[in-house]
């Protein structure tokens, strides 16, 4: 089947009256969670998944991603107005962005990140719709030996990537893949690090981790911290014709380079808008206007982002390795339904698979109209006092947590990792290398099994085969060119 | 030499990983090791935990000359909250759940300093919503105590 039929059968499954109402929810659930300081869109996406068990697999798949894209663009509100990122992704729009709201072009600022997310989107659903095809095929080719080395690599590069410091991360990653491991082993049955707990025996449910070490402790950490004033006068929404001049080239530059971050594993939003404020500050002429209330700032960053969100998305549908934390989320949620992504996702399921990347066009359409109009309806919201946020979030938590398994024994999971989750923010731990292990751990050891097995127990095999050996080159460039950058700055 | 730093970043995470690690090497000695050609149960969770424990140790010694020191925690905001989300899975059988859902709320509100109006008409709001929900979703929780 052609990539044109593709996109016909995803245009009338994204437009079907059920899908597209999945699709309002995750967009505005998004946009809400990304307003809400204190709740990240990995909190948002595991505590959504519970109800996904009761909804089509592609409903579910186009309401999660509309969450994490919808988010890139209610980040920005918070971050402009408040001088609080509402995302973590939305961090470097609060250098600029709130500079130009004090100066009253709070609304040439948003109009300029709604457009150059929506570009930035465009641009991405395209690539997703170019790429994970051939992709997919290529996907044929690769052994166990060249899996687990590119498991390997994702897990290098987030640990490169965290913005903490680097031996740390790599502690956590080692960390999160001996947690994946817990329970029984697949090939013999043996309980692993149990300690006789029956409910171990399934292994630790990442969904429940996620859920504390980014929604409990999200939670602890908000309530410690105090928030600063609001900016209300918006000002003008239209930028003027100089600010659209400076703007244009910084969007695209940042989608460039956010479509190009998102698709390595490790990557995604966050990453792609840190890179594209770096990126727009070295080029620009007069760096020194950089913190005053630079457009540049705004624009590339904030475009970087949603393109990041989205094309992180290749590697699950083409591979079915996911690259971030809600990438596995995702992962997860199918798999609930019985969906295994990657390869021959698209021949298995073409209405899932199309439907799905369609509809981040239609998604990104319904933002692009909705953003700028409802601010007045987010600003409101900002004013809503944190001690009336925090106890249904909470409670919608801990109901998620106890639907998981039916038992008491995930929201115990969900808590002790909410401690832990705290503990690692106070020590600087960055959690996301973790949770990408905890997901990769079983399937890494798997690999790792049937590779050393094919080779007769030869470890060289991973750097005399072709594909494996070049991702380890790629790996090693990588890493050592994103240290000596981080070293630099 | 430098003295060493008790509030540092770096000591804690090492002794953190090494705690952690020396666990998961004791509790995996009881899985089959095997080999590279054929690894048994016990080989990939007996390497990591070593490669854990060795960076913990390395992490122990850095904090001699690293500087960053841990943030304070606040204990009083962190335990209702932690309370009230093992609470809710422990008593919902037992409760129902909009009783178990209101005290998880009135619970997890003791981290906040409002008035007790207040925190009761949200808690019961957002416990009436959490039932009406499970109701029409069908999930398979008992809504209310059950009077065995």
């Amino acid at each position: 089947m052609g990539t044109l039929d593709g996109m016909m059968i995803g245009f009338w499954a994204a437009l079907a009256p059920g899908n597209l109402l999945m699709c309002a929810i995750g967009v505005l659930t998004g946009m809400l969670v990304g307003v809400l300081p204190g709740i990240g869109t990995a909190t948002a996406v595991s505590l959504l998944i519970p109800i996904t068990f009761y909804g089509t697999p592609v409903g579910s798949l186009i309401m999660l991603a509309g969450i994490y894209y919808g988010a890139q663009y209610g980040g920005t509100i918070t971050s402009v107005l408040v001088n609080i990122p509402g995302e973590a992704s939305t961090v470097v729009t609060t250098l600029d962005g709130h500079p130009m709201a004090k100066k009253g072009r709070a609304g040439a600022a948003l109009t300029v990140a709604t457009v150059g997310s929506f570009f930035a989107g465009c641009v991405a659903t395209a690539l997703i719709v170019l790429f994970v095809t051939p992709l997919s095929e290529v996907a044929l080719y690769i052994a166990p030996a060249d899996y687990s080395a590119l498991f390997v690599l994702g897990l290098a590069l987030a640990v490169t990537i965290a913005q903490g410091p680097v031996l740390p991360a790599v502690g956590m990653a080692v960390l999160g893949t001996l947690l994946g491991l817990v329970g029984s082993d697949m090939e013999t049955g043996a309980q692993r690090l149990t300690f006789g707990i029956l409910e171990l025996y399934d292994g630790i449910d990442m969904i429940a981790v996620v859920m504390g070490m980014f929604g409990l402790s999200e939670i602890l950490i908000a309530l410690e911290q105090k928030r600063g004033g609001m900016i209300k006068t918006i000002g003008s929404l239209r930028p003027t014709r100089q600010e659209w001049r400076r703007a244009i080239p910084a969007i695209f530059r940042g989608t460039a380079l956010g479509s190009l971050l998102g698709i390595i594993p490790g990557g995604g939003s966050i990453i792609s808008s840190f890179a594209s404020y770096a990126a727009e500050k070295s080029l620009s002429k007069n760096p020194e206007q950089f913190g005053k209330g630079a457009i540049e700032g705004v624009a590339g960053p904030e475009s970087a982002n949603n393109a990041g969100a989205q094309t992180s998305m290749i590697p699950l549908l083409a591979l079915g390795i996911p690259g971030n934390v809600v990438m596995a989320l995702m992962f997860g949620a199918l798999m609930i339904h019985g969906i295994v992504p990657g390869p021959g996702l698209s021949t298995k399921e073409p209405e899932l698979f199309w439907g799905f990347i369609m509809s981040m066009w239609v998604g990104n359409l319904m933002l692009l109209v909705l953003n700028v109009p409802l601010v007045g309806m987010w600003v409101k919201l900002i004013e809503v006092p944190y001690w009336s946020l925090f106890p249904p979030i909470v409670l919608f938590m801990a109901i998620g947590a106890y639907s998981l398994s039916n038992t008491a024994f995930d929201g115990i999971v969900m808590t002790i990792f909410g401690v832990f989750g705290y503990v690692c923010i106070k020590l600087r731990l960055e959690p996301v290398p973790m949770i990408l292990g905890l997901f990769l751990g079983p399937l890494l050891e798997e690999n790792l099994r049937r590779a050393m097995l094919m080779s007769r127990g030869d470890p060289t095999i991973f750097f005399t085969r072709p594909v494996s050996g070049s991702i380890i080159a790629f790996g090693l460039i990588a890493v050592a060119g994103i240290l000596y950058l981080r070293r630099k700055t | 030499m430098k003295t060493l730093h008790m509030r540092s970043t770096d000591l804690w995470s090492g002794i953190l990983f090494v705690a952690i690690g020396a666990v998961a090497l004791v509790a995996s000695a009881q899985n089959v090791m095997g080999m590279i050609l054929q690894m048994g149960p016990g080989y990939l969770p007996r390497a990591l935990s070593i490669i854990l424990v060795c960076l913990g140790l390395g992490l122990i010694i850095r904090s001699f000359w690293t500087k960053t020191s841990m943030e304070s925690m606040q204990l009083k905001t962190a335990i209702p909250i932690l309370t009230a989300s093992v609470f809710f899975g422990l008593a919902l059988q037992s409760l129902g759940l909009f009783l178990a859902a209101t005290c998880t709320m009135l619970i997890a509100s003791l981290s906040a300093n409002t008035s007790l109006k207040k925190t009761v008409a949200l808690a019961i709001a957002c416990a009436t919503i959490a039932t009406v929900g499970a109701y029409a979703l069908d999930l398979s929780m008992p809504l209310f105590p059950s009077i065995h």
